[in-house]
């Protein structure tokens, strides 16, 4: 199981530590120079929790926030299986140029 | 069945929808917003310079916040054939809701407004549309699923909190909500439903088995 690009991007944000809605799209805003919203960002997250590469945990509130609580996601073991397997599958395809890079 | 009906119903149908119009009931936002109104429309004018130094602990009080701001004072000398008590009784009962208000919230936000007022000229009338953004933004989350709202409504505020950081004027902020809102429904919408309908396909299936 191979996830999407943007997927991949997701896990390798989550591999430092959990992360809530807005920090992860700022996060990838920054990486990958692309706007992402944050409706397209929770489609994503909760299709990443049903396949089981991401859990999720309600967090604090704030004061700006209303009532509403941070929602956190942290990556699974699976998760970090699945975006190993991307790596070496994307080394694979650009057949060991990218540590030409680095 | 009619638990299954129940469930989709309350999976299809915001609850919030049923209690859009008690949101629209009148904020402490709104009743700050009324009391500033109030008091420009008699031309008060407050020294803010020694509050905005004050440390606002949690207990703070709004009503002492009244007090050592010198509103009282100030009101005192707008008519003075009447008492304080007299005009707040008289002009208006919006003093009078004010002064029962007690939250560290809006004793930031009245200091934001005055720092704003004394130190940027910013007046107090333009800053009516202000608290609005929350305002919309609590009315419009009803349109979002109940499964992503908090995370969704609650990322939106703090976008807007920042936006206003930076200095962004209001429409803005507006257009900001909006956007985001827009999308989150076109996106989310789709996905809820058929989540809810593979839920009930494998409840009818599981039922069978």
């Amino acid at each position: 199981m191979l996830p999407s690009p943007r997927e991949a991007a997701i896990l390798d944000i989550l591999i430092n530590g959990e992360l809530y809605g807005r920090q992860i799209r700022d996060e990838y805003e920054k990486r990958t120079r692309t706007k992402l919203s944050l409706g397209s960002l929770y489609v994503t997250l909760n299709r990443m929790e049903t396949d089981g590469l991401i859990e999720s945990r309600m967090g604090e509130t704030t004061t700006i926030r209303v009532d509403n609580r941070r929602k956190y996601f942290n990556i699974t073991g699976l998760g970090e299986r699945v975006l190993h397997s991307f790596q070496i599958h994307l080394v694979n395809a650009m057949g060991g140029r990218l540590r030409c890079v680095t | 069945m009619r638990n299954l009906v129940v469930k989709i119903l309350m999976t299809l149908l915001p609850t919030s929808f049923f209690t859009y119009r008690l949101q629209r009931r009148k904020t402490p936002y709104d009743r700050l917003q009324d009391l500033f109104d109030f008091l420009h429309k008699f031309q008060v004018k407050v020294d803010y310079e020694n509050l905005s130094e004050k440390q606002m602990s949690e207990d703070i009080e709004f009503e002492r916040l009244i007090d050592s701001s010198g509103i009282q004072d100030s009101l005192k000398s707008l008519d003075k054939d009447r008492t304080p008590d007299e005009i707040l009784k008289n002009e208006s009962e919006i003093i009078e809701m004010y002064l029962g208000i007690k939250t560290k919230e809006i004793a930031e936000d009245l200091q934001k407004r005055a720092e704003l007022y004394v130190h940027k000229n910013v007046p107090l009338r333009n800053l009516k549309a202000r608290p609005d953004s929350k305002k919309w933004l609590i009315s419009l989350s009803f349109w979002v699923p109940r499964k992503y709202r908090e995370g969704i409504t609650g990322d939106i505020l703090e976008d807007c909190d920042d936006l206003r950081k930076l200095g962004k004027n209001e429409w803005r902020i507006r257009t900001h909500v909006l956007w985001h809102f827009s999308l989150a429904v076109i996106m989310l919408w789709p996905e809820a439903i058929g989540s809810a309908l593979a839920s009930i396909f494998e409840k009818i299936f599981s039922i069978k088995k």
